[in-house]
């Protein structure tokens, strides 16, 4: 793999004093800590670690998608032999306070009722009514049949597009709306640029539901220590810290009442976000029943986890020449159920990235976020960002149609330039660095474009397309009112033996960020990464911050650290700088010794270090004690205060990529193969090129699923119907070409090590380019290529109407 | 996870797995590799209150009796595919096997007999038995009886074999040294259920042209077969119209998450197509 590093002008300069950038360690693709554990079955995930002593809570859920709850009838289930409890909403209500949301309640149109378990009202199949705690999970799940509610049905909204209209009953009984909110993103003047445009193409897509459908689903168990006082809840949770003042706040605990510890985890892809209603359920019931609850969720509840429906109406307008002068988009999300959960945020995310890496003078965009009884959105990798790229992808292919232009050409031509960054979107959002162009060229080496087209020509029963797309990945989302709103923080410590010990706010889904925190530390002190120990998830031990979500993990939890780490060096440089006569910045750390710049005078790291902690009143006098300091990074790209369009930007960082796929259309099936793929990633300086890469063929494995395969299926009755992997139909390896990846550097300026968000990156691009690709190989009939996932018998009816 | 409390039997004979079956019928269930089984009882579909596990009877063996190939109805996927019985004697069924969707989890658990009597419209057994002329030895208190596949598949999920009744063995006529066979199956990706099946043994006889038979599994609610007699070389044009005919056989369509309703219909002379070229010999296209 080649990375080639191109750094801006300008920026060289500000990073190589800021960092040194040729460590070790950085740019090393270091074996994944702990990695053998994952493979080899010997990581203890949160459900081997639930207490012998545990009782088990199973959710009794709602069989309706919209109704008002007559009577809940308990008496037989807690008959039912190995019951200990069963807790209806009522009872939540006498013993706990409302969830808080992940946006200020204000925001919502009406009263929102985010207490874990249903009021008087249910507003989805699988809504929580009542729990049912027992000695086993097994007696649990028996006794929830035996729960016996009587609902008076209501009218159910099911579609957004409908539930828009005022005549429409109301997904919330509540609310005299269901539009939960919106969004209208202005630049230049679109009318007349459409009015004056030589050409105009138009065209829809709408995105099936989907979910992230990690190989290790939910669970918590939480432990009520009463001579404490004290909570403690363990579990599959990305966000400890939000965790915990989700459930100081809902307990009426301080934090110090609360320890939130996150286990070892088998994927989350957003999915393990703070706000399920599993989490408070647990910790508020093993307070109220004095034990230990545990909570296992199904494969048949993961699949609750609702996302990414939606619809954009798009029309682009062009020059002659193929200046691409104004886009207009029109986006109808629906969002399912609002809850505690943030989920339903990334339908607000989805306009913001428009009109991505293309110079288009002339936007608007108009969002409507609507909310139906489906189950609430969970958070899943892309979030929302492959949307708004895909629909100006598709806008980009049907307008190079149109023009009888090369598709490739007609991008080249609109790309921003290298020298055009910072670039300011219309929604807001400060590009910080691309070069978008090189990026392209470097992919039509690696991908053998001419081979794939000229077998396109063949006469065959497979119809050859060759699709492209680029993806542009803002990442690091740090919204304000957010709790907490973007900051990560990283303690790191110098313990008297002279290792080194990090404890950072950020956790790991199980991608191996803590590898890369790893070698920034040691490159800072210059010993041996595994001189180096971290800690994260366990929010008595880590400082406040997020967590695992956009990206962060490096940029903002590696940054905290590198931050702190150099503190510390300084004050292990005061002590050194007087024992060799060697001025503090002249030091250099490497190789486990303190040298001086000529490397004449030496002393090891280890003995500095020692000589620090036993000699605090002599040698080490001047040394501030101990070895010890918490940094927090706030991304410098990021503005809460409204530009002069009223535009804020909750995101510093943009990553992008570029794909190219090659598929085959079976034109008997409409079955899709994908026959070849290559992408190029650029996410500025990258710490371990093998975890980069690990992460971004996950995403287009993943973003290759969600174009062809995934699809969550309800039924009239809102009904989820693909609750299983047997019918929610995930990709396997045979099913994926070798993906060939390239990568290129443009370090963001605007981050200490000109680091950007890497791991969700790939997704969108490789939904575009599968959808480009499917749509070169129908040819005309392609144009009208509108739903993901491309369902074979939707490719066979385009196909009919081709004949 | 399981959440009904039922009884589980490994019964010693026959004797007593039968009286097990006729005393307890519809509510007793037989455990074949457990690979519908067990999912269907972890999801609470299926509560039957006693489980008969048949592993103490003598029903894993391959073997050849006269001119017929005998399957004891708990052989596995991976026994067929290991089988030089089954090679010899019915190749068709170890191409099947072969192409089964799973790892080594579901080839090594899974069973001929109980994919058979679960009667999944998507599965890829019956179909396959149907086209070899299987026929399907049933046995209870009351006797045995002596089923053609062709007749055992009545619904989705229903087959002929009665609560009382444990299907013993499935037994093939040999398959001619003359015939050539060919499975063929859409799936949309490697974890799909298949869509459409389409099953072919060609068999060529001196003076008597082509026989063709064919057999759609998937596409209808039960497997669907025909029969061909045509000439020794047939042309494309020849082989599309004998596919053709699969299509309106397909009176009752099966649809689900993955097609609705059409789509099998009018792909599967498509798959029947490819399967008789396979078996022909010609080169995919």
């Amino acid at each position: 793999m080649a990375v080639r590093r191109d750094e801006p002008k300008g920026t060289e300069a500000q990073n190589s004093a800021s960092m040194p950038l040729a460590g070790a360690w950085l740019g090393r693709s270091v074996p994944r800590i702990g990695g053998g554990r994952y493979v080899s079955g010997g990581v203890e995930y949160a459900a081997d670690l639930v207490p012998r002593d545990a009782l088990f809570l199973r959710v009794v859920r709602s069989s309706l998608a919209h109704a008002k709850i007559r009577s809940i009838d308990v008496e037989a289930a807690s008959r039912f032999p190995g019951v200990v409890a069963v807790i209806t909403g009522e009872q939540v209500r006498q013993i706990s306070r409302p969830m808080p949301t992940r946006v200020p309640r204000e925001r919502f149109p009406g009263y929102l009722d985010t207490y874990c378990l249903a009021g008087d009202e249910v507003l989805y199949v699988g809504h929580p009514i009542a729990a049912v705690i027992a000695v086993t999970a097994n007696d649990a799940e028996a006794a929830i049949e035996l729960v016996k509610v009587e609902y008076d049905e209501l009218p159910a909204v099911l579609d957004a597009e409908s539930g828009l209209n005022a005549s429409s009953p109301k997904a919330r009984s509540a609310w005299n709306t269901n539009l939960v909110a919106g969004d209208k993103i202005r630049q230049g003047d679109v009318e007349a640029a459409f009015a004056a445009a030589d050409h105009v193409v138009r065209g829809s897509v709408s995105f099936a539901p989907a979910t992230s459908a990690p190989m290790e689903p939910r669970c918590y168990f939480a432990e009520w220590d009463r001579r404490r006082s004290k909570l403690t809840l363990t579990g599959t949770m990305q966000q400890p810290h939000p965790t915990r003042w989700m459930i100081a706040e809902v307990m009426s605990l301080p934090e110090a009442q609360v320890r939130v510890v996150a286990t070892d985890m088998g994927g989350t892809f957003g999915l393990k976000m703070v706000g399920h209603p599993e989490e408070a359920l647990v910790a508020i019931l093993s307070r109220h029943l004095n034990r230990t609850v545990a909570f296992v969720e199904s494969r048949e509840e993961c699949f609750l986890a609702n996302a990414r429906e939606q619809t954009h109406h798009f029309e682009l307008a062009a020059n002659a020449d193929g200046k691409l002068m104004a886009f207009r988009d029109r986006m109808v999300a629906d969002i399912g159920t609002v809850s505690a959960v943030g989920g339903w945020l990334m339908a607000m995310v989805s306009p913001t990235v428009i009109p991505t890496v293309y110079d288009v003078p002339n936007c608007a965009v108009d969002s409507f976020l609507v909310t139906t009884n489906k189950p609430p959105w969970q958070g899943v990798r892309g979030y929302g960002k492959e949307t708004g790229n895909l629909a100006v992808e598709r806008a980009v292919d049907l307008m190079a149609v149109e023009l009888g232009i090369d598709p490739v050409e007609l991008r080249r031509k609109n790309l921003l330039a290298k020298s055009s960054f910072p670039h300011r979107l219309p929604s807001g959002h400060n590009l910080d660095s691309g070069d978008y162009e090189g990026a392209l060229d470097q992919l039509l080496e690696m991908f053998p474009r001419a081979r794939w087209e000229a077998v396109a020509g063949n006469e065959t029963r497979g119809r050859v397309g060759v699709g492209f797309a680029f993806e542009l990945t803002p990442e690091g989302a740090s919204f304000p009112g957010s709790m907490p709103s973007g900051f990560e923080t990283s303690t790191v410590i110098v313990d008297p033996t002279g290792t080194v010990r990090v404890a950072t706010s950020v956790t790991s889904p199980g991608s191996g960020n803590e590898t890369g925190i790893v070698q920034l530390v040691a490159d800072v002190f210059g010993v041996h990464t595994a001189e180096v120990a971290i800690a994260q998830g366990d929010t008595d031990i880590t400082p406040i911050g997020g967590g695992n979500t956009s990206s962060r993990s490096l940029m903002f939890g590696g940054a905290a650290a590198v931050l702190a780490a150099r503190d510390v060096r300084e004050r292990i440089s005061t002590y050194v700088s007087e024992l060799l006569g060697v001025g503090a910045d002249q030091l250099q750390y490497v190789a486990g010794e303190i040298r001086s710049g000529d490397g004449k005078k030496t002393i090891p790291f280890k003995q500095a270090v020692h000589t620090i902690y036993t000699q605090a009143y002599s040698a080490a006098a001047s040394v501030e004690l101990p070895l010890q300091t918490s940094k927090t990074y706030r991304a410098s790209n990021v503005r809460h205060v409204p530009d002069e369009h009223g535009r804020i930007s909750s995101y510093p960082s943009f990553p992008y990529s570029v794909h190219a796929a090659a598929v085959e259309v079976d034109a008997e099936t409409g079955q899709v193969r994908v026959l070849d793929y290559a992408a190029i990633h650029d996410c500025g300086i990258v710490v371990n090129p093998g975890l980069v890469e690990g992460q971004f063929k996950g995403a287009i494995v993943m973003g290759i699923g969600a174009a062809l395969w995934e699809e969550l299926q309800f039924g009239q009755d809102g009904t989820l119907t693909t609750n299983r992997l047997k019918t929610y139909v995930l990709p396997r390896s045979k099913d994926i070409p070798p993906l060939k990846i390239g990568h290129r550097c443009t370090p963001s300026p605007f981050h200490p090590l000109g680091m950007k968000g890497a791991g969700e990156s790939g997704f969108g691009g490789a939904i575009a380019a599968i959808t480009n690709a499917v749509a070169n190989a129908l040819g005309e009939s392609g144009r009208s290529l509108s739903r993901i996932p491309h369902r074979p018998e939707r490719i066979l009816a385009l196909l009919g109407g081709a004949r | 996870m399981i959440s009904h409390d039922f009884q589980y039997e490994a019964p010693e004979s026959f004797d007593i797995a039968l009286d097990l079956l006729s005393s307890f019928g519809s509510e007793a269930a037989v455990l074949g590799g457990g690979t519908w089984l067990v999912p269907n009882m972890t999801y609470g579909r299926h509560r039957p209150k006693v489980v008969i596990d048949p592993k103490n009877l003598p029903l894993r063996a391959i073997t050849r009796s006269g001119d017929e190939l005998v399957l004891g109805s708990r052989t596995s996927y991976a026994q067929v595919i290991d089988s030089s019985s089954v090679a010899d004697g019915a190749p068709l069924l170890a191409k099947m096997a072969q192409q089964v969707t799973g790892g080594p989890q579901i080839v090594g658990q899974g069973t001929v007999g109980g994919s058979a009597c679960y009667g999944n419209p998507s599965s890829d057994v019956p179909a396959c038995l149907v086209a070899l002329g299987a026929r399907m030895i049933l046995r209870s208190k009351d006797g045995t009886r002596d089923v053609p596949a062709s007749g055992f598949f009545l619904a989705p999920f229903v087959t002929a074999k009665r609560d009382d009744e444990l299907l013993s063995e499935i037994r093939f006529p040999i398959t001619s040294e003359r015939a050539s066979c060919a499975y063929e199956k859409l799936k949309f990706s490697t974890g799909s259920w298949p869509i459409v099946t389409a099953n072919c043994i060609a068999t060529t006889s001196v003076g008597s042209g082509l026989h063709l038979k064919i057999a759609v599994g998937g596409a209808n609610e039960t497997p669907v077969a025909y029969e061909v007699v045509t000439d020794t070389d047939p042309s494309e044009a020849e082989l599309s119209n004998i596919a053709q005919r699969s299509a309106p056989l397909i009176e009752r369509e099966w649809a689900d998450e993955f097609a609705g309703s059409g789509y099998r219909r009018s792909v599967a002379p498509a798959i029947v197509r490819r399967a008789l070229r396979e078996a022909l010999g010609r080169d995919r296209v």
